[in-house]
């Protein structure tokens, strides 16, 4: 691990790691969690991103004490000292109805793999995911890695609007929109349950850095039903 | 307690303070102010704690009016503000009447993002402990929007109107001057061609107007990188990102949290504040610099509006 001086007041750890072979992402989010511990009430933000983390420091952070960057290699090395994984990610699992009234380029995806539309869906399903990073827009997960049949480049015209929830797909990653967005992303699915929820001011997003996360089928009238009930 | 009634909103005017923390590992958008000297200084005019939420418009157009007597002052970009047809003097605090109607007008060519105060403050929630507006969530300000004819605001307290302060002539940033942007190296620098990092250091560039709170497109010589796709990286506030085509893009502080082109390192945060307010067309050179001289700037910055 690298740390580098990015800005006035920011860090970027660089964690070994490719596209081919991603640092795990649980790692960089106990690493990011040490940063967090080890600062308290002096850290602004840090956002792990599949293998770089981000470290933001207020102004405080310089002015006495410890230097910032020997802070963040202690925590450094107190993570390469854990032999094994202390913390186990958390398992999440997301209702995700496949119907075609919510899969555009179900159809497509599978033609392109050489499958069935039920051997897409079954792959999508049977994998679990890692979320290497939050980005995009509140609550939105980069989860991967895809199962190779289902891998395509992102569509070359992006949508203007992509409604909520929507399960997407493109490259390694697979993802659900937790807003109505504009994305270049091939649409699989939609989940009926919200991924950013702005009135839980402690923990608004269902899924964070670090989690395991895998879809569960549902057919339509369970997605109504779980919609109405989110609804209230 | 007074009422603020915008009467004009036409282009981008939201409610914005220091943005939000701690949560771009969520995928939350930073937000907040474009340019926080404007905005330290409009809330310092009125007696305000300067990190006091204000509205930020964007290139003028926007009118308001209120019910009882508020202290506000006006600072950033120079819209030809006008009380009642007079045109009023920014950058100093002054008393709004009610029947009155405060206007900014069109732009003259000096800055893009003008701080309107009220003493007091506005009586907005708080989400994720900031007041700043991020339409794409839906979050902060007012309703999560925009500000719009009709809309009401409501100031926090009454308060004793104070004296009026006017900001020293020195003190009063020109907006309309070429730009020298330093740049701390980082990210992908050491990996693009020493080609590229010439043309980067030493052609003239110049601001575009695709331009918005998420970022600045910069016209000039392309930036090759010549290599494959990257890995997206965490966006750091000033991130300069090189498009496909070698654009230069200056990511503001709406930015999204994650970032897929390579990227040349961070503009200097002070630097940040001057580019925001430079029209399109506005010429700029790029320097390289070192973090350590510039956050000893940027703490001497804060420590005078007495923020940590």
């Amino acid at each position: 691990m690298k740390i580098e001086v990015l800005s006035e007041f920011s860090y970027l750890i660089r964690f070994p790691g490719d596209k081919t072979c991603l640092p795990e992402p649980i790692t960089l989010g106990i690493a990011a969690q040490l940063i967090r511990d080890a600062f308290d009430d002096t850290w602004v933000e840090v956002v792990p991103v599949f293998a770089d983390l981000l470290v933001t420091l207020s102004g405080r952070s310089f002015i006495d004490g410890e230097d910032p960057e020997s802070i963040i290699s202690g925590c450094l090395e107190k993570l390469e000292r854990q032999d094994e994984v202390l913390v186990e990610p958390r398992v999440i699992e997301i209702p995700a109805c496949y119907d075609e009234e919510f899969s555009d380029d179900l159809e497509e995806i599978a033609e392109k793999g050489g499958i069935s539309i039920g051997e897409a869906v079954r792959l999508h399903t049977e994998q679990t995911y890692r979320v290497y990073a939050m980005g995009f827009c509140a609550g939105f997960a980069y989860m991967g890695d895809l199962p190779d049949p289902l891998r395509q480049p992102r569509r070359s015209s992006p949508r203007t609007k992509i409604p909520v929830g929507s399960v997407a797909i493109a490259d390694f990653m697979t993802a659900v929109y937790p807003l109505a967005m504009p994305g270049g992303w091939h649409i699989i699915g939609r989940c009926p349950i919200p991924l950013f929820n702005p009135h839980d001011q402690d923990n608004p997003t269902l899924l964070r850095a670090g989690d395991k996360v895998r879809f569960r089928p549902i057919d339509r009238d369970e997605f109504y039903k779980l919609k109405a009930k989110w609804r209230n | 307690m007074a009422k603020l009634t915008i009467t004009r909103a036409d282009f981008f005017a939201s409610i914005q303070d220091m943005g939000r923390q701690r949560t771009q590992h969520l995928g939350l958008a930073q937000s907040g102010v474009a340019d926080e000297y404007s905005f330290f200084r409009a809330n310092y005019l009125v007696g305000n704690a300067v990190t006091t939420p204000v509205i930020e418009v964007i290139t003028g157009f926007f009118s308001l009016t209120t019910d009882s007597p508020v202290t506000m002052a006006l600072t950033g970009a120079d819209m030809s503000a006008r009380v009642n047809n007079a045109p009023l003097s920014p950058w100093q605090s002054f008393v709004l009447m009610p029947g009155k109607v405060l206007e900014l007008n069109n732009t003259t060519g000096r800055g893009i993002y003008s701080y309107l105060a009220v003493k007091g403050g506005f009586d907005i929630p708080l989400s994720f402990k900031s007041a700043s507006t991020v339409v794409r969530e839906n979050l902060g300000g007012y309703h999560g929007r925009t500000l719009a004819a009709g809309d009401v605001l409501t100031t926090i307290l009454p308060r004793p109107l104070g004296p009026t302060l006017a900001t020293p002539a020195d003190q009063i940033p020109q907006f309309d001057k070429p730009l020298k942007l330093r740049i701390m190296p980082g990210y992908d620098h050491d990996n693009f061609p020493e080609e590229s990092k010439k043309v980067l250091f030493t052609s003239e560039y110049a601001t575009s107007n695709k331009m918005d709170r998420t970022g600045i497109r910069l016209s000039g010589p392309p930036v090759i990188w010549g290599q494959g796709d990257i890995l997206s990286k965490p966006v750091a506030l000033g991130v300069v990102q090189i498009t496909n085509d070698g654009t230069p893009v200056v990511l503001l502080k709406e930015r999204q949290s994650t970032g897929g082109y390579p990227m040349m390192g961070v503009v200097s945060r002070l630097d940040l504040f001057k580019l925001v307010q430079a029209f399109p067309d506005t010429p700029l050179h790029f320097s390289l610099a070192d973090p350590v001289r510039l956050r000893s700037e940027l703490m001497r910055f804060y420590n005078f509006w007495g923020l940590p």
